[in-house]
């Protein structure tokens, strides 16, 4: 192609260069008119002597012939100009213009035209150039100008403008799709991490509560067990009382018995004291006797029947003792039987003494792991508030339009969700710990960089790839600020459960 | 052998506006140090000097004393660098009249990539984007009074006029685009 072409150049050329130069014919014209001028007057003089008014015709001549000699050499040094930069013109160089043609006419006309077409020329070349080097940069900020360019000139530059918009338009469109890109990756990468974070804590709060699950059944069947021992205490205490009852009994059967007694000897000391008085009768009838027998015998039968009396009552007295050694054994019996009953009852109370042991045990237990799942579940709320919060960043960063999100992640880290959590009352419940503290600075470096993360989404992030691998740098640097405020709460949870 | 630019020195003011048409654009070219080697015609008609008035005279000859010279030191420091320049000038005419030009100066190479020159297009500004830069440049100009030195003055004034664009969160280049395009 470019062969072609430089052999049609050096073929113009060898045309070009077979015509006589027009500074050449002017020379040649003007030493013929010299030289005709000068024969003219050589003639005339050899002719006619001195003919004044031929001589001065010859005179004219030659000036006319020099001064078109001169006057023409201006006129074709700007032809010489105009041929030379339009030599470069086609060479593709347009910088050059022709200067100092004042009074030269037509050929100057032709000149000015020349500079113009070029001035244009090169304006239209220089704002398609300039506006391309700025749009390789993705820069589409630089427009080209249209005004005052002519015709085709100045359509093609306001085509060039609308393909420009175009141009940005689908660079916007690319970079909002790598953006989209780039985050979703990151995004998915971290949510299945943070899931699974979950998942763990889940699995954690699960243990516990079946933990607890156990001990409360443990529980109902240590209860029912002292129920059941309790029901055995009532019965034997009942029957203890039950005993007791006929202790009761049997010793009023001894009060009776031993009234019983007192009267019989009562009786005996009466009889005693007959049998005192009889005998000193008879002592006295013995004295008289002497004289009398008859009298002493009486005494003596009185004494007989006395006496007989007494062994009856004597009798009474042993039958009556009897029964009472009778009942000091059954009252003995019964005795034996409470102390037997006591003794099983107190054992039945020793059981229901460890079974409450066992359950103020099982239900301290209880509480401890109520709270370490209750801790694990406060751990993982504030995770899945830091997750909610991230998916927002998330939004705010691929998306103009989410004014909600965008409003959510830009508040001051001690009013969103998650700073509630830890600068408020919540918080407060784990901040005696020195993990506490720890999660502060972490915690703080997710809202710095999804702040700095919108302030390059601000920017002209479509035109900049800088600019939009800042943006994903930034989410990047929120998602390991993340990942290490993840393991600050675990390790906050476990020492607080430990 | 670039002359002085006596001709256009202590000339009267007259506070008169002209322009160039909607469809024209003065075009002129400098050597790498600022002297006019080309102004087409629409800058003699507009500025009402010959080619022989201009050429090899340093562009500063058309020079307004309302304009700041820090605006100046702008142009030269963002063309040395490579780049082009945009702005609105405020330029002085013979007769004293002044005009305003929407201006583009970039640097001109030849194949080799020497630094060839300059060349400047300037184009009729719209009115709206004039009314936005004359205040800025009025008090670049005041400032510019009231320093010490020369070099202090266009360093201050400067200074202003960035810290300006930067307290508005502007770019210099899509802020004069932006106003040029305003209109249309």
């Amino acid at each position: 192609m470019s062969n072609t072409y430089s052999a049609k150049i050096s073929k113009a050329a060898k045309v070009s260069a077979n015509i006589p130069l027009l500074r050449t014919k002017v020379k040649i014209y003007s030493a013929i008119l010299a030289v005709l001028a000068l024969s003219m007057y050589i003639y005339v003089f050899f002719l006619h002597g001195l003919d004044w008014f031929l001589i001065a015709t010859a005179l004219v001549v030659s000036v006319i012939s020099a001064k078109m000699y001169t006057g023409f050499r201006s006129y074709l040094i700007t032809l010489n100009n105009i041929n030379e930069i339009l030599i470069n013109a086609n060479k593709g160089q347009f910088n050059q213009r022709i200067t100092r043609i004042k009074g030269q006419g037509e050929v100057g006309k032709v000149a000015w035209e020349l500079n113009e077409f070029f001035d244009i020329l090169e304006n239209y070349f220089n704002e398609v150039d300039t506006c391309f080097s700025y749009a390789v940069k993705n820069n589409f900020s630089r427009p080209t100008f249209p005004i005052a360019l002519p015709g085709l000139l100045k359509l093609s530059l306001e085509h060039i403008n609308k393909s420009l918009d175009a141009m940005s338009k689908n660079v916007e469109y690319i970079s909002q799709n790598a953006l989209n890109s780039d985050l979703y990756e990151l995004n998915i990468n971290n949510l299945i991490n943070d899931l699974h974070s979950t998942q763990e804590d889940f699995t954690k709060i699960t243990k516990e509560v079946s933990q607890v699950d156990k001990l409360a059944k443990d529980n109902v069947a240590n209860t029912q067990t002292s129920r059941a021992a309790v029901k055995e205490i009532n019965t034997s205490l009942k029957n203890i009382n039950d005993n007791a009852v006929s202790v009761v009994e049997v010793v009023n059967g001894l009060n009776q018995d031993s009234q019983k007694i007192a009267t019989a000897l009562s009786s005996i000391t009466a009889i005693a004291d007959q049998t005192n008085l009889l005998a000193l009768n008879a002592s006295i009838e013995a004295a008289r006797a002497g004289e009398n027998g008859r009298g002493f015998a009486v005494v003596a039968d009185e004494v007989k029947a006395l006496s007989s009396n007494t062994k009856e009552i004597a009798d009474g007295i042993s039958s009556i003792l009897n029964s009472f050694s009778q009942r000091v054994g059954e009252i003995t019996t019964q005795a034996e039987q409470s102390v037997h009953l006591t003794t099983s009852a107190n054992d039945l109370m020793g059981n229901v003494d460890e079974n409450i042991e066992a359950l103020l045990a099982s239900a301290i237990e209880t509480t401890e792991c109520v709270n370490t799942a209750k801790d694990q579940a406060s751990g993982s709320l504030v995770k899945a508030d830091l997750m909610v919060y991230k998916q927002n960043a998330y939004r705010a960063v691929s998306n103009d339009d989410a004014i909600e999100s965008r409003e959510l992640v830009s508040l001051d880290y001690h009013e969103c969700q998650f700073g509630q959590w830890y600068y408020g009352e919540q918080g407060e419940h784990f901040n005696n710990r020195a993990s506490f503290s720890a999660i502060e600075s972490p915690y703080q470096n997710v809202h710095e960089s999804i702040r700095q993360a919108l302030n390059h989404r601000d920017e002209n992030w479509q035109g900049d790839m800088k600019v939009r691998n800042h943006i994903v740098e930034n989410i990047r640097k929120m998602e390991a600020s993340s990942q290490a405020l993840f393991g600050k709460i675990d390790v906050l949870v476990l020492e607080k459960t430990a | 052998m670039p002359k002085k630019k006596g001709l256009m020195k202590q000339l009267p003011l007259v506070n008169e506006e002209v322009s160039i048409g909607d469809e024209e654009f003065i075009v002129s070219k400098t050597n790498v140090r600022g002297h006019i080697i080309y102004a087409n015609r629409v800058f003699m008609e507009i500025s009402l000097l010959s080619e022989d008035q201009l050429i090899n005279f340093n562009h500063n000859i058309i020079r307004h004393p309302d304009m700041p010279k820090g605006v100046f030191k702008y142009v030269w420091s963002t063309i040395k660098k490579g780049q082009e320049f945009f702005g609105y000038v405020k330029n002085l005419r013979s007769d004293g009249r002044y005009y305003w030009v929407f201006a583009n100066i970039t640097p001109e190479y030849d194949q080799q990539g020497n630094l060839l020159g300059y060349l400047s297009v300037r184009r009729k500004p719209p009115a709206s984007a004039i009314k936005v830069i004359e205040p800025i440049y009025q008090q670049m100009l005041s400032i510019e009074r009231q320093a010490h030195s020369d070099k202090d003055a266009v360093d201050k004034s400067l200074a202003f006029l960035q810290e300006e664009l930067k307290s508005q969160n502007l770019d210099y280049q899509d802020f004069v685009i932006n106003l040029f395009h305003r209109k249309s």
